[in-house]
């Protein structure tokens, strides 16, 4: 019984870590970014964004992330090299 | 020892709570704030209509987009699509533009980014605020340049049914951020 509520008590305020895709689509914004001289806001998705507060949005950004890094890769152009591994 | 047990409990139920603040495609400005996380409802009953809402940023901005239709009444094949219309988006291709209905405005100085809504699989989820299942077209993250971009929905065959465009993970319940849903109860629940 101790050990349920500490464990219900850990996963009830954990944060959740940035997954790959979403550092790999950070890095490629930030890359982009560096080209074309600009600073997109993306604390969201980096470490202690939002995106990490709890397991339901952090899977809602991962799949952004996925979806967004194909998009990028099938639209895109002069994508730079962190934006097409 | 029980003390903590329920306590565990309370916080492992109310910690993923989470949710988009509502808004309307009546209000009279539909999104005040952009880097808040909205969502909006809005249905298709003659299938021609085409809604349209713009966001304003000062710089580029980052954020998951997605539309979703609930799957009450048998119509979660229901598949409206969107496309964001905005700078620091590709330039669109034939196809592309071929699928856009005649309202859309793009700029000389517009990209896009188009949802076609067409997965074979689509992610559902049971959202437990309202209390409903939806079916997502997929969320995908977006890199809007600053300025304006301006997203338009549409049924592309002029398919009925109800829908809810979401964007954004910033919750903000601010400044009685729920009289939407209390005032439109049937807009958000299904």
């Amino acid at each position: 019984m101790r050990f349920f509520g500490l464990l219900l008590l850990l996963v009830g305020c954990a944060d959740v870590e940035p997954t790959d895709a979403c550092i790999e689509y950070v890095s490629c914004i930030q890359a982009q970014d560096e080209v074309n001289g600009l600073q997109t806001d993306l604390v969201r998705f980096e470490a202690g964004g939002a995106c990490w507060t709890n397991p339901d949005i952090a899977a809602l950004c991962d799949r952004g992330c996925v979806n967004g890094m194909d998009w990028l890769q099938e639209a895109g152009e002069n994508l730079p090299q962190e934006c097409v591994q | 020892m029980r003390r903590l047990w329920i306590a565990g409990v309370v916080i492992g139920v109310a910690a993923p709570a989470w949710g988009h603040r509502p808004t309307s495609f009546d209000a009279e400005e539909i999104v005040t704030d952009p880097t808040f996380s909205w969502t909006i409802p809005g249905k298709f009953e003659s299938g021609t209509e085409v809604f349209s809402f713009t966001l304003d940023y000062e710089a580029p901005f980052a954020l998951p987009f997605e539309i979703l239709v609930p799957t009450a009444g048998g119509n979660g094949d229901f598949r409206p699509q969107y496309v964001i219309v905005g700078p620091g988006l590709p330039k669109p291709s034939d196809e592309v533009l071929a699928a856009l209905p005649d309202d859309v405005e793009i700029g000389a100085d517009d990209g896009v980014f188009f949802e076609a809504n067409d997965d074979d699989d689509r992610f559902l989820f049971f959202e437990g605020v309202m209390r409903r299942a939806l079916v997502s077209s997929g969320s995908t993250a977006v890199a809007l340049g600053a300025g304006t971009s301006t997203i338009w929905i549409w049924s592309p065959n002029e398919d009925l049914g109800e829908f809810m465009f979401g964007f954004g993970v910033e919750e903000n319940f601010e400044d009685g951020g729920f009289g939407g849903v209390f005032s439109n109860w049937s807009d958000f629940a299904y």
